[in-house]
């Protein structure tokens, strides 16, 4: 068997890649599975050279973790709500690139990466106020004054501590 | 909290401030623009004319010559748009999977005044479901049928104020210097009762009924007459339970010396929950009223009691009962409602058990009443114990078990008064009784009754209850048995020689033993895999029934612990040192105390989800008080915005 395996991005570049890397992917494993060594080559459309790139380096980083057979949700929340610091380095990247790690992650079905992705951004909303949320992701406020003021009447309850 | 925010902030000074409403933000308009706009309309055509890779290098060179005020400028003006929205960006499940990541309902609440989407993604309810999950909170199948029983006592309460305005034997002469305000819900009622002993009934503009103690019902056949105008209001099934509770309170005959009566029906109002959203707002101010809130919904005291003792305290099936050594039990509903005293016990009474609209009481006079707290009847006297009756339970509404300082625990079967069984074996006063639906002695997986016994001879017996057998003798302690907490499959006691030990049921076997308390570990309770006791040195202790470790030791009062209750995830303990202490069994830490320095001892206190009742004694007057934790804002509908889509 192979141990290799070729990924090409949407914009034409090519990967190469170790088997035991990929299978970090649910989609990727089940595909190497069932082709077999008949694989030169996976086109991965929709994920451009650059996100690709970075999604590959968690894997290759990650290859060694035991495979969580039980899935994604129990195990990676028990084990903790930190980030290690090794995600936390990787995932500072912009927003834009966040987004696309995330939305990768959920394609190629990459638990642990889709995990980390998503509290990453749920980081970047906790404790905030409203108009912070605004402020982190250029949101604009498409509420009328009247909308705004029943929304946080709606809310008081939540307020005191 | 803002410091997140400060963080990711660039280091100049904001970018102009993102518009309030509505408003698209306008583009960046670089002062340029105006003075010269041949030459910059000129090098923006050129620019766009330019390949992608070519402006590339064109912006780096620019870059690389521009002054750093400029390059600042710069940042400022491309870092927001560099920004994006998640929830626009990405699909709908991982929005919601970013949002599950967040645990405090704060954050969530101003994630959803962010803008109309935002909030419409934050109203998505398995967000809150899960929240409700990662907080502990009740299922909302349990908050229902509890609320179940809500809406029959208002509809007892409506039924009461339809009645007093139908009927004759309501009376309101001897009050008319003292006016019910239409503004004031709660009515007050002092030294009134003596001769007095029945109810007025008034309305409010709420259309609440408003109950007072202390006004004459010119007869029992009156009465009776009331219940039955009552019943022929009601003509369907549904609404007979509330008939016979509005007939409880019309039959209320009161000849003790109360001498203070407040209720207040406002006190606990319950919304039914329709979405998750609205189950965890409600929990979530419960549960702060747990911590720094709550209404008195009533109180009662007894005068002249200064050497009373209140034994017994029992909140269950929608009664709290309390028993006295005077052989007074007094019956209250579950929201505070003095219903009835119930007379016939000519010693003190030491123990109670509810089941159903049922009650057995059992003291020093050896005899088991049955009651019917439906009608407050005695229903039957089961005798047969040599001595005081120390402990009664009830498995269902037709059997009750009772414990004595005679070594005897004697099964009653209800229905006909008959003696099932006479369970021999103790060689000293039973102390504590409990029955446990058990798989562990059926090979066909079934469920069957069993009993536990624990008695001051220092052993805990397991006995068949369908056939009075004995299965296990557990001994171990080498003095009296004061506390009992069962499982399906374990049994565990505390004793006088301050370990607790803990028993297999499967094997008959003692699988631990746990040391610590230093002295009388008279309460023990259980809360998942969590064993908690409490000792007459005012220790309270956690363990873990898993690694039978010590989770946390606390020194919870200056005297013994006189009480302790378990409400959720809350522990709540009265001690002799006169303080309710109320406890966060996760994490050992005191949540609350409610002490009032002229108070001389809490004798007992018990709870439900929202309320915690306790009874004490200050100055020469036993008070008995209902504190209402219920979640009484008012639900806000949160259709606002999901009627009209964008």
């Amino acid at each position: 068997m192979q141990e290799t395996v070729k990924l090409k991005s949407v914009d034409g570049v090519v990967y190469t890649v170790d088997r035991k890397v990929l299978e970090q992917s649910v989609l990727l494993k089940n595909m190497m599975t069932d082709i077999g060594d008949d694989i030169s080559e996976i086109p991965i459309p929709n994920v451009q050279s650059n996100v690709l790139r970075k999604v590959l380096d968690y894997c290759e980083h990650h290859k060694n973790d035991p495979l969580n057979a039980a899935g994604e949700d129990s195990s990676n929340r028990a084990k903790s709500n930190e980030i290690s610091t090794w995600d936390q380095k990787y995932l500072q990247v912009d927003q834009e690139m966040l987004f696309e790690i995330i939305m990768t992650a959920n394609y190629l079905d990459i638990k642990s990466l889709l995990e980390v992705g998503t509290r990453a951004v749920a980081n970047l909303i906790k404790n905030k106020t409203p108009e912070e949320i605004r402020k982190t992701f250029n949101i604009v406020n498409d509420f009328t004054p009247e909308e705004e003021a029943q929304i946080r009447r709606e809310h008081e309850w939540a307020q005191d501590r | 909290m803002c410091d997140h925010a400060n963080n990711r902030s660039p280091i100049t000074p904001s970018p102009s401030p993102v518009p309030r409403l509505r408003e698209v933000p306008p583009l960046p308009s670089p002062p340029l623009l105006k003075k010269k706009d041949s030459v910059t309309g000129g090098l923006i055509a050129g620019f766009l004319a330019l390949s992608e890779e070519e402006q590339k290098g064109l912006i780096k060179e620019i870059v690389g010559c521009a002054p750093k005020p400029v390059l600042l400028y710069a940042h400022q003006e491309i870092s927001p748009l560099l920004r994006r929205d998640p929830f626009k960006v990405l699909p709908f499940e991982i929005c919601l999977r970013i949002l599950s990541h967040i645990k405090s309902p704060k954050t969530l609440v101003a994630a959803s005044q962010v803008s109309k989407l935002w909030y419409i993604i934050v109203s998505d309810d398995s967000t809150w479901r899960k929240l409700c999950l990662d907080h502990h909170l009740r299922r909302r199948s349990a908050a229902e049928s509890y609320i179940h029983k809500w809406k029959l006592h208002m509809k007892t309460a409506e039924l009461i104020q339809a009645h007093s305005q139908n009927s004759m034997c309501i009376d309101y002469a001897d009050d008319s210097n003292e006016q019910i305000q239409p503004t004031d819900p709660v009515v007050r009622g002092e030294s009134l009762l003596g001769s007095r002993s029945d109810l007025l009934i008034s309305t409010t503009e709420q259309s609440f009924p408003v109950i007072r103690y202390g006004f004459r019902m010119s007869s029992q056949d009156q009465a009776n007459q009331n219940y039955d105008d009552i019943r022929s209001i009601m003509n369907n099934d549904d609404t007979r339970d509330a008939a016979i509770m509005a007939r409880n309170v019309s039959n209320c005959i009161l000849n003790d010396p109360i001498s203070e009566a407040y209720y207040n029906p406002h006190a606990f109002t319950h919304i039914q929950p329709h979405s998750y959203r609205a189950h965890f707002q409600q929990q979530y101010l419960i549960r702060q009223a747990w911590v720094n809130g709550g209404t008195l919904a009533a109180r009662y005291s007894l005068q002249n009691q200064s050497n009373t003792t209140v034994t017994t305290v029992l909140m269950k099936d929608g009664y709290i009962a309390v028993a006295l050594d005077t052989s007074l039990i007094l019956i209250f509903s579950e929201n505070g409602m003095l219903i009835r005293s119930l007379f016939g016990h000519v010693m003190g009474v030491w123990s109670l058990a509810i089941s159903g609209n049922t009650l057995v009481s059992g003291g020093c006079d050896r005899d088991v009443r049955e009651w019917d707290l439906l009608t407050g009847a005695c229903r039957k006297i089961l005798r047969g114990h040599q001595a005081t009756i120390r402990c009664l339970c009830m498995p269902d509404e037709k059997t009750a078990i009772s414990g004595g300082r005679d070594a005897v625990i004697q099964v009653w079967d209800l229905e006909d008064g008959s003696s099932v069984h006479k369970l021999l074996g103790h060689v000293g006063p039973v102390r504590r009784l409990e029955v446990v639906k058990t798989k562990v002695f059926d090979s066909n997986d079934l469920e069957r009754s069993i009993l536990v016994s624990a008695s001051y001879d220092g052993t805990a017996k397991v006995w068949d209850l369908e056939s009075g057998a004995m299965i296990y003798s557990f001994e171990g302690h080498c003095s009296q048995i004061y506390s009992l907490a069962c499982t399906t499959s374990r049994v565990i006691t505390g004793s006088l020689d301050s370990t607790i030990q803990v028993w297999d049921l499967r094997t008959g076997q003692r699988e631990s033993v746990l040391v610590g308390h230093g002295s009388l570990v008279s309460h023990l309770a259980i809360s998942g895999n969590k064993l908690i006791s409490g000792g007459a040195n005012g220790l309270l202790r956690i363990w873990d029934l898993d690694t039978m470790e010590s989770l946390h030791r606390i020194v919870a009062h200056d005297d013994a612990i006189t009480s302790m209750v378990l409400n959720e995830e809350l522990i709540v303990t009265a001690g002799g040192d006169c303080a309710v202490n109320i406890w966060d069994i996760r994490t050992g830490t005191l949540v609350r105390q409610l002490a009032k320095p002229s108070v001389s001892c809490v004798w007992g206190v018990d709870t439900n989800e929202d309320r915690l009742f306790s009874t004490y004694t200050e100055g020469n007057s036993i008070f008995m008080e209902l504190m209402s934790f219920a979640a009484n804002q008012s639900m806000q509908n949160h259709s606002l915005l999901l009627a009209d889509p964008i």
